[in-house]
């Protein structure tokens, strides 16, 4: 349930969902960096959420951050902020349609990170429970 | 019920008030979002400074927010 959160937010964002391609194609430049912006902000705020619960320890807390998933995600949001850091301050055709394939990369590392999560979620579960027999 | 069987269901009640924690404040930043966008478009004009300001903020929050959580497990 908590991926699913996590993966419906990152794939949203990820895909511009929610715009037609009417409105899409009658986006400017800086609306379009300013759009990303914003998606990208939604996609990293369950990140946040994430990092923000207690650090994982084997067979303690349930809820709990895996320290090297958040170096991956403070990485991710880094590089998101310096493409539409460069795209905001150029804001033409060229310079939004490289801010863009870079956020669209980002962002889908980002999904694979979550999905990874619940991976090792689902480990920890595991060894919890093998630690309880 | 084992300690493992009682593990798995709270792990499961977990997920769930996790999701309705967060789906809702999600579900409402996505509308605004959408919301403004369409006005910028209807309006046919740019983000002003103070609409960009907000985003900016709420990205840097974020990476603030990020790098103390990194800063404070590399000292653990």
């Amino acid at each position: 349930m908590k991926n699913l959160v996590f993966f419906a937010a990152a794939f949203l964002a990820g895909c511009g969902i929610g715009l037609t391609q009417a409105e899409k194609d009658a986006l400017t430049p800086e609306q379009t960096v300013f759009k990303l912006a914003n998606e990208v902000n939604i996609a990293f705020a369950p990140a946040v959420a994430y990092a923000q619960q207690p650090k994982c320890k084997a067979g303690e807390a349930i809820r709990c951050h895996d320290p090297k998933v958040v170096k991956i995600f403070l990485d991710l949001r880094e590089e998101a902020n310096a493409a539409l850091k460069t795209a905001r301050a150029n804001p033409d055709t060229a310079a939004v349609s490289v801010a863009t394939g870079i956020v669209r990369r980002l962002l889908g590392e980002l999904q694979s990170e979550l999905l990874k999560v619940n991976a090792q979620g689902a480990r920890y579960d595991a060894s919890n429970r093998f630690a309880f027999t | 019920m084992t300690q493992a069987t009682v593990l798995l269901l709270l792990k499961i009640f977990d997920g769930f008030m996790f999701a309705v924690e967060h789906a809702p404040a999600l579900m409402a930043k996505w509308r605004g979002h959408l919301a403004l966008i369409k006005t910028l478009i209807a309006e046919n004009r740019d983000p002003t400074d103070a609409e960009w300001q907000t985003v900016e903020d709420t990205a840097q929050s974020q990476t603030d927010a990020l790098r103390a959580v990194v800063e404070a497990d590399a000292q653990t």
